[in-house]
């Protein structure tokens, strides 16, 4: 059908000139209709040429003189071509530069994006063994209580909802019902108890990390959600045991709940050391509690102080192990040239650049950050961070730690960093501020068993040995406030405002008081508050 | 006579937009006109007369149409476009300039008057 169909089309042309129109055609490599114009062009063109020939010999020969003045085929086919295209109309020439542009720059990108994706990474620092390593300090496994505190984990009952939901806060509010509910809930987390004082019996708590399959580290044996339930049902226990005057254990059970959110501070993951800091919170919390309700010895109240004052001094967040893992990212992101440089690769890219067209402008223009550049920005950032923990004034560190965010320019690609930094911060002096008004109220309470009075003011409190530092409050930049009205003593912390409330309680949004709130109002140690009580003129 | 292509080059497109200024023409009649009315002394390689067309075409000098020729067969005439009547115009003033100024060089002996 196609040879009957070129035959018609050819007509009665010699076959060297047909042949010569196919061979242009065919090269022409061109679209089909443009071909086609041009074919029957030529075909008119040698019909026309050959129409005065008596016989096919002169056909023959006359085709093959005007072949050869049209030349080579190819030539004749390129120049049909050029021509023919320059014949296209605007829109068609916008379209075809527009997605040769396009095409250029898909090209360009993959060439880009195989640039940042061939380079190898070196994997020289196992940073989960240095981690394990870090955490440990040499200890014998014996000492840890990890495994143990796990044990206990696994074997604590939860909270009952209606108890979480609630705002009850002493056994004396509960009703019979509920109470009953209470002693049954305590007694099934027996065992979970006693392995929890198994726990705290050795000394140290540290984790054991591993490297995932997303290269991530993962804190392999730890049950964070688990440990706060075990501290809220001790919580519980001690509120319980104090209620039924059955203080001795009160005490030691607030010892051990202090001393296992404590244990967690100072090593490990940043989350792992805020669960710390949250049940010590809960044991302050607990001790507040029994202060005000119950009336313990002075060796009772000297022991609580002792334990506290204690571990005054230690480290209570240490973001290493973030660090390492910055670094390990860093390493497994970033080609290696064997003299500490490299460039970034795959998700290495997050450091090219502020933000995603950032990052893309540079990676497209191959502006990337040097692995050594970006290490001495991690070292900055960290050793800043660190720094910043230490700050006592708090005003001073709030800015002190604006300018870490802003001057470090890692820090504006980590987007996580400066929150959890931030939170951790307000966290820990929180905590370090509240450890200072439990150490003083305890000290105050040991005085006036002792004086039958209060103290004229806390440096009478220090310089007759109560207390072994006048306290600080981080949001005065000085000590805590105390006022002794009549037969009764106020102790505060100007609290998250930095103003000084007279002492006023601060009210959280539902207009319910808060220790710690961030509106208005000090942060009261004592008298102690809770949403169930008036709070004026107590004790 | 085979003039040089280059030479050439130039002059071409005046003679084609020239002899279809005076009416519309196939390919192979043009190539024909041409010779005919240049005695066969401008005889455009027919390799570069399509090419020629379509690039004048492209340039919208001329304009390309099929119809049927009186013979029944179909062509592809080729007519002068008004914005090719302006480029003729422009370059028959420069020819003139250019054959007045090669009289000036060469003399009478070489351009006859």
């Amino acid at each position: 059908m196609t040879d009957k169909n070129n035959k018609n089309l050819f007509g009665n042309l010699p076959d060297c000139a047909a042949d010569y129109i196919r061979l242009v055609i065919k090269k022409m490599r061109w679209r089909k209709k443009v071909r086609a114009d041009v074919q029957a062009e030529l075909i008119a063109h040698f019909e026309d040429a050959l129409k005065g020939c008596k016989n096919e010999e002169e056909k023959e020969k006359l085709a093959k003189e005007i072949i050869s003045e049209f030349g080579d085929a190819k030539m004749l086919a390129v120049l049909a071509r050029r021509a023919k295209k320059r014949c296209r109309p605007l829109w068609q020439k916008v379209l075809i530069h527009s997605l040769q542009a396009l095409g250029i720059i898909i090209l360009y990108i993959e060439i880009c994006a195989g640039y940042i994706s061939i380079g190898k990474p070196n994997i020289s620092v196992n940073y989960a063994e240095w981690l394990n390593n870090y955490v440990r300090h040499g200890r014998d496994e014996s000492l840890n209580c990890t495994p143990i505190l796990n044990e206990a984990a696994e074997l604590v009952i939860k909270m009952p909802e209606w108890l979480s939901d609630s705002n009850l806060i002493w056994p004396s509010d509960f009703n019979k019902t509920q109470l009953q509910e209470l002693e049954n809930w305590l007694a099934q987390n027996t065992a979970a108890f006693e392995a929890l004082r198994e726990a705290l019996d050795k000394p140290y708590y540290w984790g054991v990390y591993d490297v995932n399959v997303f290269n991530e580290f993962r804190p392999s044996s730890l049950r964070l959600s688990k440990y706060r339930s075990l501290a809220k049902a001790l919580n519980w226990k001690i509120r319980y045991s104090a209620y039924k005057n059955n203080i001795e254990e009160a005490v030691n059970n607030a010892i051990g709940l202090c001393s296992f959110g404590q244990k967690m501070q100072g090593d490990g993951f940043l989350v792992e050391q805020l669960v710390g800091i949250a049940i010590e919170a809960i044991g302050h919390s607990a001790i507040f509690e029994m202060l005000d309700r119950t009336t313990p010895t002075t060796e009772q109240l000297g022991k609580i102080q002792n334990f506290l004052q204690q571990h005054y001094n230690d480290t209570i967040i240490d973001i290493s192990a973030e660090k390492a893992c910055l670094y390990d990212f860093i390493q497994r992101n970033f080609t290696d040239d064997g003299k500490g440089s490299g460039r970034p690769v795959r998700q290495g890219l997050v450091f090219a650049g502020k933000n995603a067209p950032e990052i893309i402008f540079n990676a497209l223009t191959f502006n990337l950050p040097d692995k050594k550049e970006v290490i001495a920005q991690t070292d900055k950032l960290y050793d800043d961070l660190q720094r910043g923990f230490e700050i006592k004034n708090c005003k001073i560190r709030d800015e002190q730690y604006s300018r870490v965010v802003e001057n470090t320019p890692i820090v504006s690609r980590m987007t996580l960093v400066p929150a959890v930094g931030k939170v951790a911060t307000l966290i820990l002096w929180r905590l370090k501020t509240d450890r200072d008004g439990l150490i003083t109220t305890l000290a105050i309470l040991r005085y006036h068993i002792k004086n039958n009075s209060y103290p004229e003011s806390l440096d009478e409190l220090f310089q007759k040995g109560y207390i072994k530092q006048i306290p600080f409050d981080a949001y005065r930049n000085g000590p805590l406030t105390y006022r002794k009205p009549d037969d009764s003593f106020i102790l505060y912390s100007f609290g998250l405002d930095f103003d000084d409330d007279s002492g006023k309680i601060g009210l959280d949004e539902e207009g319910r008081p808060k220790k710690w709130n961030t509106k208005d109002g000090d942060a009261v140690f004592w008298p102690v508050i809770n949403p169930e009580k008036n709070v004026s003129g107590r004790k | 006579m085979k003039f040089e292509r280059e030479l050439l080059k130039g002059i071409a497109p005046v003679v084609v937009l020239e002899i279809l200024s005076r009416g519309r023409m196939y390919g192979y009649e043009l190539s024909e006109a041409i010779n005919a009315k240049s005695q066969n002394v401008l005889t455009l390689g027919q390799g570069t007369l399509y090419p020629l067309l379509y690039n004048l075409e492209a340039q919208k000098l001329v304009r390309g149409r099929w119809e049927t020729a009186p013979s029944g067969r179909k062509r592809r005439y080729y007519s002068i476009t008004s914005k090719g009547k302006e480029r003729l115009d422009a370059d028959k003033v420069q020819l003139a300039d250019l054959f007045r100024a090669l009289k000036l060089v060469f003399g009478t002996s070489i351009i006859p008057a």
